[in-house]
C-alpha cells in the first residue's frame, strides 16, 4: 500500500486532427490507505487520469509519484497498480475460482498460497456459493464482484476502480457501494474510485474530487461540497434534484447601502448579504445568480427560515422515501423543492414555503464562481 | 363488460419452450390510464407489451382490447405505438425529418407534419435541436427524439419499454420529471410503461402493476404500493434502503405484546392485538421502513422503549443520511436528515414508529396489516 501524488500533469492527444487536451495541470494527494471519489460527467477527463496512473497511456506533462516514487517511465507491471473496469473483463469458459487464481499462477505462486489468498478474498467479498460457476451464469453484481476478487488478491499498492458499478441496476449497485466500503475499512488499501454518479461519490468517500473538461474543480468533504460548492459547475453536479438557479438583477434598496437581488420576472426577490457588497461593487456586477438547492425549501416552517415563496405546484413527484415538487413562482421563475412524501401536494394548489437566507449562494455570472470563494 | 376497461387480461399464459413468461394472468388497465408494469428482469414485463402489440400471441388465455377479442387482431388493427429500450434513429436525418418520417408514411400534408413535429420537439424540449444529425446530439437528447418518434403519430395505446434505461443517473432524472410533461400530453391516450426502476414507477404511474417470474403480485397506485405491499417481495423491490425486516417471536407479558429475538424487542400497541389474536403462530415477519425510525443520539428517558444499539457506518445519500445501525447480530438502515452530529462508532437509541410497523406472515410472507391511512390523490 502506498500514498499517491499526481503532480501538474497534463494528458494532450490528437483526434481527427485535432490537440485534445484531456487533462489540464492536475494536482491531487492521496494518503496511504485513503479511498477519494473523482467524480464527473462523462468526457471530463478523469478515465485519462485512470489510464496514466496505471501505465495504460503516456504523461504528457507533470508527474505521478507512487510512494513517493515517480512512476512516469515504469511498465505497468512495476506499478503495482491494479484497475478494474467497467466492463468485468472475466474469462467466461473459466469458473470465478480460476478467473480469481489465473494471475496468482502466472506469477507461479505455491499452490497453498494461492488457495489461502481465494479463501481470503471470497470470504471478504462473500462470494464462496459462486467460486465453481461460470461468469455466464452469474448476475453483473456477482461478475463484478468476482472482478474486484482478481484486483484484491494481486494485494496492490494502489487500486483504482474506474465506473465499477455504474451499469448494473440501482439496488445492486447501492449494495455494491456499501460492500466496497466495508472492504476498503477491512483492507485498508488506496482507493480511486471514479465516478460519474454523485451519489455513489457520496455514499462512499468522505473526500471527493470533482473534475470538468479536464480540469479540477474542487476537492472537499461531501458536505463541504454540497454546501461551499466554489462554482455553478460543482453547485449543478452535485446533488439530486439538482440546486435551482435563478438569473437576477440587483437593486439598491430604500434602505440605504443594501442591494436587493429580483428575478427578471420581479417573482423572487432576496436581499445580499453585506459581506458581498463590496466583492459585487469591485466587480462591477449588475447581475448575479442566485443558487437555491431543492432540500433548503421548506413546507412547514423551521428555525431560522425567516424567508418565503410563493407560488402554484406545477407537478408532484411521490418516490417513496421523498416528494419532489416544481413551483412556478412567476411566468420564467420555476423551483424544485423536496418534500415529505405523506404531504398531500396536488398540481395546480398554490403553495408557500419557508428559507434560511443564509443557505443561499450566490454566483458571480460573468466567473460562474460562489461569491463567497471568488 | 365495463365500458372503461381499455385492455383486459383473462388467464394469460404465455410459454417459450419450457419457460412460463407469463402465467395467469388477470387484470385490466383502464381508459386513459397510465399504467407502469414494475419487475426485476426476466419478470414477463416485455412479454405483456409484446401480447398487447400482437408482436407474440398468447399461449393460453384472451386478451381484450377495447372489449372485443383481440387475439386474432393484427397489429395494425389494434392501433398501438410502441417504443423499444433502444433509440433507433436514422442517422443522415435531422432531429426534424426523424420526427416527421412516421407522419410521412401516412401522407399527411407537410403543414400538418410541421405542426405535429413543432409541438412534439416543444413537448420533449428539444426544440433547439431540429436541425441537428443524431450524431450531434447527446444520449439524452437522442432518447427523447426516439421517444418522439413513437408519440408522433396520434394512437389510442402507447407502450414504452423502458424509455429512460442507458441513461447517465443525473439525466434520468431529469428526464424523468419533464415526463411529467408527456404524461399529460398523452392524457388521452392509455400508456403502458415498463421500467425496472422503482422511483420511476411511483412518480408516473396512475397504477403500478408488479410482476415477478411471469406472475402478477400487486397492482395499485404508488401510495398503496409503497405503503400497503402485499407481502414481502413487494416490500423489498420498492424502497431504498431496502425495508428492515427481521423474524421475530410473539411474546404475551400481561397485556403487552412484544416481538423478540435475542437482540430485538419491540413493543406492539393494542393496535395490533386483533392481527396478533387472529394469527396463531409463535413466529411473525417484523417490517418498518428506514425512514419510519425515531432516533436518539443520546441516552432517552424511556430507554426501556428504543432498542440500543451503535452507528457502523453513516452515508449520505441524495440529501438524506443512512444510518446502518447494528445491534449485536441485526442491522437495521435508519434514514435521517443529514447532520454532522451523528458520527460512525458512536451510540444510538431507535424505535419504529408504531403506525408504519408491516407484519408478514412468517409462512407465506403475505402482509397482516391492513393500514387505516388516509391516502392523498390517488
Amino acid at each position: 500500500m502506498a500514498d499517491v501524488s499526481i503532480r501538474n500533469v497534463c494528458k494532450y492527444y490528437y483526434s481527427g486532427g485535432k490537440l485534445i487536451n484531456a487533462v489540464k495541470n492536475f494536482n491531487l494527494d492521496v494518503a496511504d490507505g485513503e479511498i477519494v471519489a473523482i467524480l464527473g460527467p462523462s468526457g471530463c477527463g478523469k478515465s485519462s487520469l485512470m489510464r496514466m496512473i496505471t501505465g495504460l497511456e503516456q504523461i504528457t506533462r507533470g508527474d505521478i509519484l507512487i510512494g513517493g516514487k515517480k512512476i512516469n517511465d515504469l511498465d505497468s507491471s512495476e506499478r503495482n497498480v491494479s484497475l478494474a473496469f467497467e466492463s468485468y473483463a472475466l474469462y467466461q469458459h473459466y469458473t470465478v475460482r480460476e478467473n480469481i487464481s489465473f494471475c496468482l499462477k502466472l506469477k507461479k505462486l505455491p499452490k497453498n498460497i494461492i488457495n489461502d489468498k481465494i479463501n481470503w478474498v471470497s470470504n471478504l467479498l462473500n462470494i464462496n456459493d459462486i467460486l465453481d460457476k461460470k461468469p455466464g451464469g452469474l448476475s453483473g453484481g456477482q461478475q463484478q464482484l468476482t472482478s474486484l476478487a482478481r484486483v484484491l488478491v494481486r494485494n496492490p499498492s494502489v487500486t483504482l476502480l474506474d465506473e465499477p458499478i455504474s451499469h448494473l441496476d440501482s439496488r445492486t449497485r447501492f449494495d455494491l457501494t456499501m460492500k466496497l466500503k466495508e472492504i476498503h475499512e477491512k483492507t485498508n488499501l488506496t482507493m480511486i474510485y471514479v465516478t460519474h454518479n454523485q451519489e455513489e461519490a457520496m455514499a462512499l468517500s468522505e473526500k471527493i474530487v470533482v473534475m470538468s473538461m479536464g480540469e479540477l474543480q474542487q476537492i472537499g468533504g461531501r458536505v463541504e461540497i454540497m454546501e461551499n460548492s466554489i462554482n455553478m459547475f460543482v453547485a449543478g453536479f452535485i446533488g439530486e434534484p439538482s440546486i435551482n438557479f435563478i438569473s437576477c438583477k440587483l437593486e439598491e434598496s430604500e434602505k440605504n447601502g443594501t442591494l436587493q437581488a429580483i428575478s427578471k420576472d420581479s417573482s423572487f426577490r432576496i436581499d445580499v448579504p453585506v459581506s458581498f457588497i463590496d466583492k459585487i461593487k469591485k466587480n462591477n456586477l449588475r447581475e448575479i445568480i442566485v443558487g437555491i438547492r431543492p432540500i433548503d425549501l421548506h413546507y412547514k416552517k423551521i428555525k431560522d427560515d425567516i424567508e418565503k415563496i410563493n407560488g402554484e405546484v406545477l407537478y408532484h413527484e411521490f418516490l417513496g422515501e421523498i416528494g419532489n415538487i416544481k413551483i412556478q413562482l412567476g411566468e420564467n421563475t420555476n423551483l424544485v423543492a423536496i418534500i415529505e412524501p405523506s404531504y398531500k401536494i396536488k398540481k395546480g394548489q398554490k403553495i408557500e414555503m419557508y428559507y434560511n437566507p443564509h443557505s443561499i449562494n450566490f454566483f458571480n455570472p460573468k466567473t460562474e464562481y460562489n461569491l463567497k470563494k471568488d | 363488460m365495463e365500458n372503461n376497461k381499455k385492455i383486459i387480461f383473462k388467464n394469460i399464459y404465455k410459454k417459450y419452450k419450457d419457460i412460463f413468461a407469463l402465467k395467469n394472468i388477470n387484470y385490466s388497465i383502464n381508459n386513459n390510464e397510465f399504467l407502469v408494469i414494475f419487475g426485476p428482469s426476466g419478470a414477463g414485463k416485455t412479454t405483456t407489451l409484446k401480447i398487447i402489440a400482437g408482436l407474440e400471441l398468447p399461449t393460453v388465455g384472451e386478451i381484450f382490447i377495447n372489449n372485443q377479442p383481440a387475439n386474432s387482431m393484427s397489429t395494425f388493427e389494434r392501433n398501438v405505438r410502441m417504443t423499444f429500450e433502444n433509440y433507433i434513429l436514422y442517422p443522415h436525418l435531422t432531429v426534424f425529418e426523424n420526427l416527421a418520417s412516421p407522419l410521412r408514411v401516412k401522407k399527411i400534408s407537410f403543414e400538418e407534419i410541421k405542426r405535429r413535429v413543432i409541438e412534439i420537439a416543444d413537448v420533449l424540449g428539444i426544440s433547439n435541436y431540429l436541425d441537428r444529425l443524431p450524431r450531434e446530439l447527446s444520449g439524452g437528447q437522442k432518447q427523447r427524439v426516439s421517444l418522439g418518434r413513437a408519440l408522433i403519430v396520434e394512437s389510442d395505446i402507447y407502450l414504452l419499454d423502458e424509455p429512460l434505461a442507458h441513461l447517465d443517473a443525473k439525466i434520468r432524472h431529469k428526464l424523468r420529471a419533464e415526463f411529467q410533461n408527456i404524461k399529460s400530453f398523452l392524457s388521452n391516450s392509455t400508456v403502458i410503461y415498463v421500467t425496472h426502476d422503482y422511483q420511476e414507477a411511483l412518480a408516473l404511474a396512475d397504477r403500478i402493476c408488479i410482476i415477478d417470474k411471469g406472475e402478477l403480485i400487486q397492482i395499485g397506485n404508488p401510495e398503496e404500493i409503497y405503503n400497503k405491499p402485499t407481502n414481502i417481495f413487494v416490500a423489498e423491490i420498492i424502497g431504498q434502503p431496502q425495508i428492515n425486516i427481521s423474524k421475530l417471536n410473539i411474546s404475551r407479558e400481561k397485556d403487552n405484546i412484544y416481538l423478540v429475538n435475542k437482540d430485538l424487542r419491540i413493543n406492539l400497541t393494542k393496535k395490533f392485538m386483533p392481527i396478533i389474536n387472529s394469527y396463531n403462530k409463535n413466529e411473525i415477519i417484523f417490517g418498518c421502513r428506514p425512514q419510519f425510525w425515531d432516533f436518539k443520539l443520546i441516552e432517552p428517558e424511556l430507554s426501556k422503549d428504543f432498542l440500543k444499539g451503535k452507528i457502523i457506518a453513516y452515508e449520505i445519500r441524495n440529501y438524506r443520511g443512512i444510518i446502518t445501525v447494528q445491534i449485536n447480530d441485526e442491522v437495521i438502515n435508519v434514514l435521517c436528515d443529514i447532520s454532522r452530529e451523528i458520527n460512525e462508532k458512536d451510540n444510538i437509541w431507535i424505535q419504529p414508529k408504531e403506525e408504519e410497523i408491516l407484519l408478514f406472515d412468517a409462512d407465506t410472507n403475505n402482509n397482516l396489516v391492513t393500514k387505516n391511512k388516509e391516502f392523498g390523490d390517488a
